[in-house]
């Protein structure tokens, strides 16, 4: 038995892939050992951003034979009269590498048995290593020079060893051996490795660290001693930094005080998300003028001041706006958002704020928030700060700065809030500014998709150029947050079309809703895939756009078409009344649905009139408590009325005010059967 | 660089006629340090284009170099404008119009990044002092129809170079892929100088400050761009632009092989047995013209007179009329490729 030791040498990878792909690695070759019935023993996987490692013990030295046994041709083609091999045999012996004289005959055919010796592993290896590079999967894959491989980035080097062997194989002009390389800079000469110990050994020495997690915690532990723990340490930045830098460093680095005038998310964007620096923390709570920066070579003094150089020319940047905007008030940042388009057909940003602050006051108070005036604040100067200089050089901080703007004249705090969350949906809200916040979202997503479904752009097939079925998708993560009337949704969505047309905006109301009602069907199918498709589609059945866009009611839909699915005599029983008002409608049959007592001239009638008035009101509660157990509790007892009322009475009854009656009373009936959709659809299984 | 710090970086790459007793690296330095060091990589060092480009890719040398099965090693400095990233001079470090150094190896070597690294130390800094990082960045054009996987390279936390691996082209699979290594200069010489500003201290040579040759052009350009140019008219000229370098891709030519040139003249008479089985096309002409349209939505785009869903289209019409002239490239380079091998 063997160890294996694996090093495929790439320019860098995504920071984002290099663990991926290591494992990845490792479960091709396995995989591919496994069906070579090679066994192995444990396995181990290191990564770095120029390295994916992968080492497996105790490899069986050969792999066992095998045993096959091959069909020839038929007998009667394989021997003449004479009984002598013919042609067809002898060609079909030569293939085999056999002697006619070895052949069995069985049934009609002729058939050799054969006994493949195993490989040896190093050279099975040699095809399975190859191939298992190029089966990992990556989310953008390259070609490089006159490569015909696809890989993340460029491969550079191979190391494979099995037990100081190396196993050969060419890949794309690289040649497998037993050299591996250090840190780029710092010790780019090959060295020659045998073993996972060597290598791992040797690569320290060389200023590199293969396991992740031990930069992790290097991570963790420099960026804490040098900012005395005062550091923001997020995972994310921490993760991305570990597959950034082969050997990580942590500095403390300074900008001038003068920047701390800059709004904290200026600060922080500028720091974390641009220079993948961790911001500092002071122990007032307030960001302090010093970063972390996780430095992968150089020099500490150069690094520090190259760092320093680009983090104050960002935030020069940054002041120059900040400072420029100081002299604007909101009023002016608004009254410049005429001059840019939301949509040529749909008027101007401006024009768009007095929508969205009409909207955002109805979904407060739908929200039941009694925020009317934060609301409409919150609406009207939701988009002014797309006119700041600062939005303009860092746009992902839009809505941010907004706030931040609206707080520095004075505004309420609900309605900063609002203004700087509404483009980052808060699933929890807490605060009033944090309710506030998703009301505006909604508004928002409510406006945008009102005005472009009302010029009839909705999305097709994977083309959603203005992001509608986000829209519609962000909509409907958000509602979930609230409690409100089953109406409520679609009420905001009409007054949303109002809204463009007291504007003089023309847009096509009856087609917007059609669109909308699509979009959002396919966003409950969409979100929906877990579950069995006729209980969605009998869910949908007869839903409307207030459905579909609150996900509690659709929910409860589901899951009463989820328990009625388990309850074959319900189905059964509840379906009658449907497809006999439906057939008596097809026929053009007249419906009475006076539902006098007695007209329908049977007292099976009267039982199941007043059973279903009372099932009515227990489906009502249930369906206002959202009670899908109750609502089917209170189904169920229709179900011995109905079957009694079959049994006993004939609905078509010559005597045509009998039927009327009668077909008046199943209709009345089926309305109430039909209110969480349609449960025909259920396929009844086995 | 902090006041009284012996400046150590200038005094190890002396080269051409810089004169490494001065402190301070020119861009007219960095540019020539960077001619220099391709130069010796065995790269023709080219001039820039003459018409406005968005940047260095736009140039021939790379929209069609990068195309076709052929050696193909050049680097030069492109003025590059893109209208919507004016500041009137405000932003220290950006403007509409700004300098992009450019270099097209293809195909990409295998030590491509090693030659990349070499050239930071060509022109002052020194890769085992500085943190350098090559940073996840994918690439694309949908202008031109291009795109590529690489890097950003960060030196000490600043982005200092674009290095990707060309993948496509004018939507044409590049077969070998070349390297595309871009540079900024400026930025370059103020990292180097340690300084804050084009318009401050930043000197094109020891004669001429950067200000002195860009200022006025850049303050005056970001004026036309945002508040003069006639938006009716460049949309007609777009129009006419797009049109014109369709009409030119598709006019036929011909080699007069009697007079060795290429013509649009018909042929005379019936000798038409001497049609070239690839077609030659006049691809230089309708590129540049399918520049001009790419200019001039920029400029458009900058006025933010065309809306989200105007923009898409605009820019797919511009890749047409780009696609058009590398496909009529390839079908030229592939029948120069079958004469050599019929002669």
């Amino acid at each position: 038995m063997a160890d294996l030791t694996f090093e495929l040498g790439c320019e860098e990878l995504p920071a984002s892939a290099v663990e991926r792909a290591a494992d990845e690695l490792c479960g091709h070759i396995k995989a591919a050992l496994d069906e070579s019935r090679i066994g192995y023993g444990d396995s181990q996987v290191l990564c770095t951003p120029r390295r994916l490692i992968v080492s497996i013990t105790k490899i069986d030295d050969v792999q066992p034979d095998e045993n096959v046994r091959q069909r020839g041709p038929s007998t009667k083609a394989a021997f003449d009269e004479a009984g002598e091999p013919t042609r067809a045999l002898q060609g079909f012996c030569k293939g085999q590498g056999i002697d006619p004289a070895d052949v069995e005959t069985e049934g009609d055919y002729v058939w050799v048995s054969k006994v493949i010796t195993g490989k040896p592993a190093i050279e099975v290896l040699a095809s399975v290593l190859p191939e298992s590079i190029g089966k990992v999967t990556f989310d953008k894959t390259m070609r490089w020079g006159s490569s015909r491989l696809r890989f993340a980035r460029p491969i550079r080097w191979i190391l494979a060893s099995l037990d100081c062997s190396p196993v050969e194989f060419e890949l794309e002009g690289v040649k497998a051996g037993l050299e591996s390389r250090g840190h780029r800079f710092n010790s780019p000469e090959p060295f020659k490795a045998c073993c996972l110990a060597e290598l791992v050994q040797e690569l320290r020495s060389r200023e590199v660290e293969p396991d992740a997690a031990v930069r992790r915690d290097l991570i963790i532990k420099e960026a804490n001693e040098v900012s005395g723990g005062k550091a923001i340490l997020t995972d994310a930045l921490i993760d991305e930094n570990v597959h950034l830098t082969e050997r990580p460093k942590a500095l403390l680095g300074e900008f001038p005080e003068e920047y701390l005038v800059l709004p904290e998310p200026v600060l922080i964007t500028a720091m974390a998300k641009h220079e993948k620096f961790f911001p500092v923390r002071g122990a007032d709570g307030k960001l302090d003028n010093k970063f972390v920066s996780i430095w992968n070579g150089g020099e500490e003094a150069v690094v520090r001041r190259g760092n320093q150089w680009v983090l104050g020319a960002r935030f020069n940047d940054a002041k120059f706006f900040y400072d420029e905007d100081l002299q604007v008030s909101m009023d002016d940042f608004l009254a410049k958002t005429e001059a840019m388009t939301f949509q040529e057909s749909l008027g101007n940003v401006r024009k768009r704020s007095d929508r969205l602050a009409a909207l955002t006051k109805i979904i407060a108070a739908q929200a039941g928030l009694k925020l009317e005036n934060e609301a409409a604040y919150a609406g009207l100067y939701a988009k002014s700060d797309l006119s700041s200089g600062l939005v303009s050089e860092l746009a992902s901080l839009q809505g941010v700065i907004g706030g931040e703007y609206a707080r520095r004249e004075g505004a309420t705090e609900a309605s900063c809030q609002a203004i700087a969350q509404q483009y980052s949906l808060n699933t929890a809200p807490e605060s009033t500014g944090d309710k506030l916040g998703v009301c505006l979202l909604c508004a928002d997503q409510i406006d945008k998709l009102a005005g472009y479904l009302g010029l009839g752009l909705s999305p097709t097939g994977s083309s959603d150029p203005f992001g509608l079925r986000r829209a519609s998708g962000l909509l409907l993560d958000a509602v979930g947050s609230f409690n409100c009337a089953p109406e409520g949704w679609s009420n905001a969505f009409d007054q949303a079309l109002q809204l463009y047309a007291d504007q003089g905006i023309e847009i096509d109301a009856d087609k917007a809703r059609e669109l909308a009602s699509d979009i959002f069907q396919q966003r409950v199918k969409a979100s929906n895939t877990d579950k069995r498709h006729d209980i969605v589609e009998a869910a949908l059945e007869g839903s409307d756009l207030a459905v579909r866009m609150d996900p509690k009611l659709m929910d409860f839909r589901l899951s009463v078409m989820d328990l009625l699915a388990t309850n074959e005599p319900l189905l059964q029983a509840a379906s009658r009344p449907l497809n006999i008002v439906d057939s008596a409608r097809e026929k053009g049959e007249a419906f009475d649905q006076s539902l006098k007592d007695g007209a329908w001239d049977a007292t099976e009638g009267n039982d199941l009139h007043w059973a279903a008035e009372e099932a009515y009101v227990g489906m009502q509660t249930a369906l206002t408590d959202r009670s899908p157990e109750e609502f089917v509790v209170a189904l169920q007892t229709l179900q011995a009325p109905i079957d009694k009322f079959f049994d006993a009475v004939m609905v078509m009854a010559e005597d045509s005010t009998v039927r009327c009656a009668r077909i008046g009373l199943l209709s009345w009936v089926s309305r109430i059967i039909l209110t969480p959709g349609d449960l025909r659809k259920i396929v009844i299984e086995g | 660089m902090e006041e009284g710090e012996p400046d150590f970086r200038n005094t190890r790459f002396e080269r051409g006629k810089y004169n490494p007793a001065r402190s301070m690296i020119t861009f007219h330095e960095l540019i020539s340090r960077l001619n220099n060091y391709w130069a010796e990589q065995g790269c023709s060092i080219l001039q820039p284009y003459d018409t406005e480009v968005g940047a260095g890719t736009m140039h021939p040398a790379t929209v069609l170099g990068s195309l076709g099965p052929e050696e193909w090693n050049v680097a030069y400095a492109q003025p590059s404008r893109r209208p919507a990233d004016g500041r009137y001079t405000r932003n220290p470090m950006r403007s509409q119009r700004y300098y992009q150094y450019q270099v097209i190896l293809k195909p990409s070597p295998d030590d491509v990044v090693d030659l990349y690294m070499g050239s930071l130390n060509a022109i002052g800094f020194d890769v085992k002092k500085d943190d350098i990082r090559l940073v996840e960045d994918d690439w694309e054009s949908p202008s031109l129809g291009a795109s590529g996987v690489g890097w950003e390279v960060w030196l000490n936390g600043t982005e200092i170079s674009q290095f990707t691996f060309f993948q496509q082209m004018g939507g044409i699979e590049c077969k070998p892929v070349c390297a595309e290594l871009t540079y900024g200069p400026e930025r370059l010489v103020l990292m180097l100088n340690q300084q804050n500003s084009f318009w401050e201290g930043l000197m094109w040579d020891e004669n001429t400050t950067y200000k002195q040759v860009d200022y006025q052009q850049e303050m005056q350009n970001c004026v036309f761009n945002f508040e003069v140019a006639d938006t009716e008219m460049l949309l007609k000229m777009f129009e006419m632009y797009e049109a014109e370098s369709q009409r030119v891709i598709e006019t036929p030519v011909r080699w007069d092989h009697e007079i060795g040139i290429l013509t649009a003249a018909p042929l005379e008479g019936e000798k038409s047995e001497e049609k070239a089985p690839m077609p030659e096309a006049l691809v230089y002409p309708a590129l540049d013209l399918a520049l001009k349209c790419s200019h001039i939505f920029n400029l458009l785009d900058a006025r933010g007179v065309i809306s989200v869903t105007e923009r898409a289209a605009y820019i797919n019409r511009i890749r047409a009329r780009v696609r058009a002239c590398c496909k009529a490239h390839l079908g030229q380079t592939g029948q120069k490729k079958k004469k050599k091998k019929a002669g």
